[in-house]
């Protein structure tokens, strides 16, 4: 019996078209959706991160407390519009070598220089340790200092505890020479207290982040200052 | 042979809803889902989100809430594909689905809930990975109608939330002293284990069996 040639199976079928075509389909129009939702609320996230950065950066120079434009209940006292005026008439935005920062001005932009605002920002334990810092125009000394609750990702009731004022608020009045250092239950009255903070009990990793990056940028703020001058 | 059916048809309405609606499909899948096969106190479902979003009692309900929406939609969704998609390529597609679903609702919560969006960090583009919603999408989407598949979703989303929920409230009060941010025992010392996971392992395993101690049917199953 002559053996019938075989019929040789096509390779891609009507079945394995309608596979690919179904998935190419789906794909493309879950990408063209996600990328309209994205469209439409992309300016609502960017003007969300804005406007908390620039409300912390007022609080962080003492010109507004964080009650005023965080609170826990009820709208800030400031708008996102009233934010941006007072950063148009009394703050300049400075980029250098990828390094952002801030100079506060007393009365109006290029008058008497009150002070430089800096934000420190990296990993901590499991998220983002960032947190907005003022310093006198010398840089010898924190003005103030503040964190925005919402971005920080360290551990709730560990690492986290970094957004209560509690933490943030002690930086105010600390010396920035020789360097910033963290100690455990901290000694107003010792010759170094002037340049420590206390850390965050069961979040050491948290707190030496915050120290390094704060040393880091304020000597990357003086370098840059000391270039502007000459 | 005409005046019965006008009897029945006139009687029909009479049932009230509350005795009419138990006997439902839709009805019975709820109430199955929600307790009988509660995701994560008798299938032992999604534990990553259970150890990472509920040490607090709002962050729970919040990761149950978006959750929920996500199931829900996905489901919904798969269900009305459920012909058109060849057998081969499901999976991937139910992942494209899901995915979509899931990035919707981080979108949403980034644009217009700021602070929860970032209380839950990476659990709310994790669901993604949560095990049941596809596990819904293929044991029960591929097979019903979008309705019922909806329903189905809204059962187990509901017993996530509870359960996610039950966990925030209790590591919240011994951790932090606190429900729902509102203090409740001043002067507290936390328990640390309750705001770390390993809190959490040790919960569910107390909810697990007193579920199992008050409802002995049904089985505890397993998944990661």
């Amino acid at each position: 019996m002559a053996q019938q040639p075989k019929k040789k199976k096509k390779l891609i079928g009507p079945h394995e078209w309608r596979m690919v075509i179904v998935l190419t389909a789906i794909a493309a129009i879950a990408g063209g959706l996600l990328a309209l939702v994205n469209e439409v609320t992309k300016a609502t996230i960017e003007a969300n991160a804005k406007s908390r950065l620039r409300s912390s950066i007022l609080i962080a120079a003492g010109l507004y407390t964080a009650e005023e434009l965080f609170p826990a209940e009820g709208l800030p006292k400031l708008s996102a519009a009233q934010v941006d005026q007072y950063f148009k008439e009394h703050i300049q935005e400075i980029k250098a070598d990828s390094f952002t920062y801030w100079k506060v001005y007393k009365d109006k932009i290029g008058g008497e220089l009150m002070a430089y605002v800096i934000r420190i920002a990296g990993s901590g334990f499991q998220g983002l340790v960032a947190m907005q810092v003022a310093l006198k125009p010398d840089l010898s000394e924190i003005l103030g200092a503040h964190v925005v609750p919402f971005e920080i990702g360290e551990t709730p009731g560990l690492g986290f505890r970094m957004t209560e004022e509690q933490f943030w608020s002690q930086f105010k009045g600390m010396k920035t020479e020789p360097r910033i250092e963290f100690i455990k239950f901290r000694d107003p009255n010792s010759p170094k207290a002037s340049n420590q903070f206390d850390a965050i009990t069961g979040a050491t990793y948290t707190s030496t982040t915050v120290r390094d990056l704060l040393n880091q940028t304020i000597a990357k703020l003086r370098k840059i200052i000391q270039k502007e001058q000459k | 042979m005409a005046e019965a059916i006008q009897i029945q048809k006139a009687s029909a309405p009479a049932i009230p809803l509350t005795q009419r609606l138990p006997k439902t499909k839709g009805w019975k899948e709820l109430v199955r889902d929600i307790w009988d096969d509660n995701p994560t106190f008798r299938m032992i479902l999604a534990m990553c989100p259970t150890m990472g979003a509920t040490n607090m009692a709002i962050n729970g309900m919040a990761q149950g809430l978006a959750t929920l929406i996500a199931t829900v939609a996905s489901s919904a969704t798969v269900a009305a594909l459920r012909t058109i998609i060849p057998a081969e390529v499901r999976l991937p597609a139910y992942m494209i689905i899901i995915a979509f679903w899931v990035t919707i609702v981080d979108i949403f919560l980034r644009a217009y809930l700021p602070p929860l969006s970032a209380a839950l960090g990476p659990y709310v583009p994790l669901i993604i990975t949560n095990c049941f919603v596809l596990g819904r999408a293929e044991a029960f989407a591929s097979q019903n109608s979008p309705g019922l598949s909806a329903l189905d979703a809204l059962g187990v989303g509901l017993g996530f939330t509870m359960s996610l929920t039950l966990l925030g409230i209790v590591r919240e009060l011994l951790g932090f002293g606190s429900l729902f941010g509102i203090q409740i025992f001043s002067g507290w010392t936390p328990w640390v284990i309750m705001i770390i996971p390993a809190g959490a392992f040790l919960l569910v395993g107390l909810y697990v069996g007193i579920v199992k101690h008050f409802s002995p049917g049904g089985q505890i199953g397993g998944g990661a």
